[in-house]
């Protein structure tokens, strides 16, 4: 097979592939990710390349983006073009995986500290005739309760020197029930676990210090299966469809993880030795990944994962260099997508007690919803997440440097960029506030519709201007030329508003839905948890102003951060929170959205873009 | 007919009660329910569909005159009508997703298509059965999932197998279904939304 030598510019980075190779896969190869939301299917326009020469025929996907021109230029999808001779490739900065902005702030709420990585410093008498007892017996019968020793033989062959190493003293270490390791003196102060919440787009580990409870650092970075699609679904289908898929993003994820340790140790200061138990959440795809089960049936209906109970098993098996004996916690998963994480939010918030209607969603790449009324809960997930994280608006991109994330408009409009520089897209936050604030001026219909410059003679005169009708369509400028990292203007199309009805609708409809199961409207909503990265930042007016939370009292309505990750904690910090944990998956009722026929009517009542309260 | 011009604007803007009223109303004054359906119903979603074709309307003004035109053609069972053809539709074995399948599925009755839906998850043996039962002219089929439009490939097999590939059309859409996919599996045609499903079902029928 013919290989050749793909050069990509400005960096001047180059890189060898056999013959056939994507462009896209040549770019990963040689360390220079790009954007791929749709996981290399054609769909999302975002991997555009300028190729000279050395690549095959654009296919009709590109001929339908590009025009005759942008084609003669070599514009291509990096996703579909192939690599056919040596070629030089020219990677404009918007097709870039750009650095990212995380939400790793939780509020977490005070429990008892009874972690399950117990280190009990011990002072023993050395053996004698009158005491004739095992080394091991010493040890077991000096921890007073039952342990078994761990059935690996490296606790026991670092047994007899650890003892007669530091005089009397030693350190036992107990995971659970297991006793793991006896150390020479006493090191019962270094005792961590990591919690990692590993989301489909973001993973943040949490390094905790385990005698206290308290947080001693954390590490976060973008999830590196995202080369393999935005959302769950594309990773699926490289999973279930290509040989080595499942293993190859299992592995992703778990060199991710292994770092991510190794890099809040640093920071904490703290070896990797000292770390025994980490504690994982993730939604349903994830924890399979994690542990390379292949979801194959997840990726079909009726969804079923291959397990749902929480599941522990050796970090060594997996590849994770922490203690040699540490073990590997994940939560449990409560049915279809909907996994570990949002046990881990409903952990954190505490929605399996307490009384009165409270709802907690996490409009992340998934968009889970928690239902609670009086303590009984039942749980759904939505498809709406990728308009959220950009993947379907024509100048979405993720909450990183460059993004818009706010907008308001009165006599002009107002973009706050991440990072005050150049503006290069749109995220989340800010489409919400977009949308929002071009509804309630009236430049956008409660259908959606885009008005005319015609319809808006009233208008301020800086905001008329700003819509502008060419061959695309109608949009409205929300970034002129001049103010943009491309030198164009960046608008929000028609279609970008309809992106937006169609997603916020799903959750909203979801959000009734499962309400309606308990007897209850979005009137009734005592408590509403908006988590993950973009609760954080959503501007709660903008949201109900466009229907995407119901309108509710903003003091009802609370940004909870990244909840999923506080449960994680919760769970290696308390022995009684890793069990009520697991209750609460046991207790949850999860709702499959595509079988219900309410969600359909739902979802059409939902599309308007006004205040919804379920009184109509 | 002032009423099934108001009718026609009911269901365009989507208004299920209201569609529900004048469609009472055109029975109550005895027009003839052929030209109700006709002029008032179908002449409504070509409107729907020419607005879609403009950028006018998108998903969710179909969503909800689609639900309108429902309301209206479920008081007008029993109506004959002359169809210009028979289309089975579902989304593949595998598959739950629905709302578009169910716009082209109205967009196409709308248009005069007689159109037995079977719903999702249907399995290539589905198709091929109903295909022969009803003489379908057109065998449309939907998915959502990359993981499930396999399925597409393996339907139009089993109507070679059952020797009906000759006297059927396949149609196939869905979000991750291109025109390069479609000629793949060699379907007949492919659509990206439902307006142009239903331009591709009339090309489709035999002249």
């Amino acid at each position: 097979m013919a290989k050749f030598t793909v050069r990509f510019l400005p960096s001047d980075i180059s890189t060898t592939v056999p013959e056939g190779t994507s462009f896209l896969e040549a770019a990963a190869a040689a360390g220079l990710p790009l954007r791929s939301p749709c996981g290399g299917q054609g769909h999302c326009g975002k991997c555009v390349v300028q190729v000279g020469c050395g690549a095959d025929e654009a296919r009709p996907e590109e001929r339908r983006l590009f025009n005759d021109r942008e084609l003669a230029e070599g514009r291509r999808l990096a996703c579909q073009a192939k690599v056919i001779a040596d070629a030089d490739v020219i990677v404009p900065a918007s097709s870039l995986v750009v650095e990212h902005r995380v939400s790793v702030e939780g509020a977490f709420r005070e429990v008892l500290v009874e972690p399950n990585v117990c280190k009990i410093p011990l002072r023993l008498s050395p053996p004698s005739l009158e005491d004739p007892r095992t080394d091991l017996k010493r040890v077991l019968d000096a921890l007073g309760r039952t342990v078994r020793p761990t059935r690996s033989l490296g606790p026991l062959r670092a047994l007899p020197g650890a003892l007669r190493c530091a005089g009397d003293e030693v350190t036992a270490v107990t995971v659970g029930d297991d006793l793991v390791a006896v150390e020479p003196g006493d090191t019962s102060d270094a005792a961590h676990g990591a919690a990692v919440d590993i989301g489909t787009t973001t993973v943040v580990a949490y390094l905790c210090h385990l005698p206290t409870g308290r947080l001693a650092s954390v590490a976060a970075d973008l999830n590196p299966q995202a080369r393999y699609g935005a959302d769950v679904i594309s990773r699926l289908q490289t999973a279930v469809a290509e040989r080595e898929g499942a293993a190859r993003l299992s592995r992703a994820i778990v060199q991710l993880l292994d770092d991510l340790v190794g890099r809040a140790a640093d920071e904490a200061g703290v070896s990797r030795e000292s770390i025994y138990e980490i504690a994982v959440v993730g939604n349903t795809c994830m924890t399979h990944f994690f542990l390379a089960v292949a979801p194959t049936g997840l990726a079909e209906a009726p969804f079923v994962p291959a397990f749902r109970c929480a599941q522990r098993v050796r970090a060594a098996d997996l590849g994770i260099a922490v203690h040699p004996e540490a073990s590997v916690f994940v939560l449990p998963n409560i049915g279809g997508y909907v996994g570990a994480d949002t046990v881990g939010m409903i952990l954190a918030s505490e929605l399996d007690r307490g009384d009165g209607v409270a709802v907690a969603v996490d409009i992340g790449t998934n968009g889970e919803i928690v239902v609670a009324k009086d303590g009984e809960m039942c749980a759904c997930s939505t498809a709406a997440g990728p308009a959220f994280e950009g993947a379907r608006i024509s100048r979405g991109m993720r909450a990183a440097a460059g993004a818009i994330d706010a907008v308001a408009v009165e006599d002009d409009v107002d973009c706050h960029v991440i990072g005050d520089v150049p503006a290069r897209g749109l995220c989340g936050s800010g489409l919400v506030d977009a949308v929002a604030e071009l509804v309630r001026v009236g430049v956008i219909a409660e259908s959606g519709r885009m008005r005319r410059p015609d319809e808006l003679l009233s208008h301020p005169e800086k905001v008329r201007h700003r819509l502008i009708e060419n061959e695309d369509g109608v949009q409205f400028v929300l970034a002129r030329a001049e103010e943009t990292e491309d030198g164009k203007p960046l608008s929000l199309t028609a279609r970008d508003v309809r992106e937006t009805q169609l997603a916020k609708a799903a959750i909203y409809a979801g959000m009734d839905l499962l309400l309606a199961d308990f007897g209850a409207s979005p009137g009734d909503i005592d408590r509403l948890l908006l988590a993950g990265a973009f609760g954080n930042y959503i501007r709660r007016e903008s949201a109900i102003g466009i229907g995407l939370i119901p309108a509710l009292d903003l003091d009802r309505v609370e940004s909870i951060g990244n909840a999923a990750g506080v449960g994680a904690r919760l769970v290696l910090t308390s022995t009684s929170e890793r069990r009520r944990a697991e209750a609460i998956a046991r207790r949850v009722k999860h709702v499959a959205l595509s079988e219900r026929d309410g969600f359909y009517d739902r979802f059409a009542d939902a599309m308007a873009l006004r205040p919804m309260s379920g009184a109509d | 007919m002032a009423v099934l011009d108001e009718l026609q604007q009911a269901i365009i803007s989507g208004n299920r009660d209201r569609a529900k009223e004048l469609t009472q109303q055109a029975l109550d004054e005895e027009l003839e329910p052929r030209k109700i359906v006709v002029d008032g119903i179908a002449a409504a979603m070509e409107v729907v569909g020419e607005k879609f074709r403009a950028n006018e309307f998108f998903v969710p003004e179909l969503l909800i005159a689609q639900r309108a035109m429902k309301e209206s053609l479920s008081m007008m069972s029993g109506t004959p009508i002359d169809h210009v053809g028979t289309i089975v539709i579902g989304t593949v074995r595998g598959d739950l997703h629905d709302i578009g399948k169910n716009l082209v599925a109205a967009m196409l009755e709308g248009a005069g298509f007689k159109v037995v839906d079977l719903g999702v998850d249907v399995s290539p043996d589905q198709f091929v059965s109903a295909g022969s039962e009803n003489s379908a002219n057109i065998v449309a089929m939907s998915a959502l999932l990359t993981t499930t439009m396999g399925a597409m490939r393996e339907t139009v097999q089993a109507l070679e197998k059952a020797g009906l590939r000759e006297k059927v059309c396949v149609l196939v859409g869905g979000a991750p279904v291109t025109q390069s996919y479609a000629e793949e599996i060699k379907a007949d045609a492919y659509a990206p939304d439902a307006a142009t499903a239903v331009e591709k079902a009339k090309q489709l029928l035999p002249t």
